[in-house]
């Protein structure tokens, strides 16, 4: 039995295989519902021969996205970088150099690596959408209060995100906080704002204060490291178990 | 070819069922007590923050607004991933179960069958 593809679609080869015995089998079934009068034996013998047919074709389950080595690699080079432009930020914020225009460069790095992880993402074959599996965690009311499940809910109200796996979803979500600090940097760090409005945006050094378990100074930036992180953590969660 | 035991058989890839479903859940209580709960925490506090800022002027409404929404969609990522992982762990267990329905007839008819 052939183990699932770790990452980038299925094998041509094998998704052959598999049609051909798919199509082998709805041929018995065709068969099978012919002579379905014949006796219960008979179905009990061809259920198992399907069973067993299954299981010849090296059938694995895949309720994820396949597991993306690149995803994973860029997705965690984008939040060490993050981090060390946060922690830069923290030491200029409130000054001339923490203006958002001698930043806007690195918004648009950051920005269009994670559109990139994204359509790399939409890229890949496999797996349940996501909202499947939310709407499972509803069922057995997994507690999602209001207004994350709103958030939820309108993550994945977009035509293009209704089948999209967790790890699209991700990725969007890290998108929009990443525009949110781009713009609130816009408006909150420049000649004719207040200062404070850009310290409180980046907070002071350490970047541990923000990450850690002291209060959150800097909520918005917290924000986008808590996203990038679960979208880092989402895709490593998805390895192949050895 | 030996004789094939549904009995034992069936002992066994149960075995490996229970096997890997402790092994997946375990994963899964040790994720929401040591990720889940801290960063809905670290979120929680944010938003008192928020609160606290747009309470003594600090924020404008539309600051305190945006920086609310983003806490809300960090909260909601945090859900995300956390489904993300117990689909990646039922994965997990239904092909163990599939291995050790494998190995258990290739051991019983003694060849490679499957």
């Amino acid at each position: 039995m052939a183990a699932a593809p770790p990452a980038q679609g299925r094998n041509p080869e094998q998704s052959l295989h598999h049609r051909s015995v798919f199509q082998t089998v709805s041929q018995l079934v065709l068969r099978e519902q012919l002579d379905n009068r014949q006796n219960q034996n008979y179905r009990k013998r061809f259920l198992s021969s399907i069973l067993a047919g299954l299981l010849v074709t090296g059938c694995t389950v895949q309720l994820t996205a396949p597991y993306s080595n690149d995803i994973e690699i860029e997705a965690s080079a984008l939040q060490s970088d993050f981090l060390k432009f946060a922690a830069g930020m923290q030491l200029v914020a409130g000054t001339p150099k923490g203006y958002y225009d001698q930043h806007s460069t690195q918004y648009s790095d950051f920005e269009a690596r994670l559109a990139i992880i994204r359509m790399r993402s939409e890229s890949l074959n496999g797996g349940v959408p996501c909202s499947q599996a939310l709407d499972a965690a509803k069922k057995v009311r997994v507690p999602i209060a209001g207004k994350i499940e709103q958030s939820v809910t309108a993550a994945l109200s977009q035509p293009e995100e209704s089948n999209a796996s967790c790890i699209t979803i991700l990725a969007g979500l890290a998108e929009k906080n990443m525009e949110r600090l781009r713009t609130q940097h816009e408006l909150r760090c420049n000649a004719s704002a207040k200062p404070i409005l850009c310290t409180t945006l980046f907070s002071a050094p350490p970047i541990f204060s923000i990450i850690g378990e002291g209060p959150s100074e800097a909520p918005l930036v917290s924000a986008v490291i808590i996203t990038l992180n679960e979208l880092v953590g989402a895709e490593r969660d998805l390895r192949p178990t050895k | 070819m030996t004789a094939f035991s549904v009995k034992s058989a069936a002992d066994k890839i149960l075995s490996a069922l229970i096997k890997q479903s402790r092994t997946s859940f375990e994963g899964v209580v040790q994720d929401i007590d040591q990720h889940v709960i801290p960063t809905m925490s670290l979120i929680a506090r944010s938003l008192a923050v928020i609160g606290g800022r747009l309470a003594d002027g600090t924020y404008t409404k539309a600051i305190a607004d945006v920086e609310v929404a983003a806490q809300t969609d960090a909260a909601a990522a945090v859900i995300v991933r956390f489904a993300n992982r117990v689909l990646k762990d039922i994965q997990d267990i239904v092909n163990a179960v599939i291995d050790a329905v494998k190995q258990t007839i290739n051991m019983a008819v003694g060849v490679a069958l499957i």
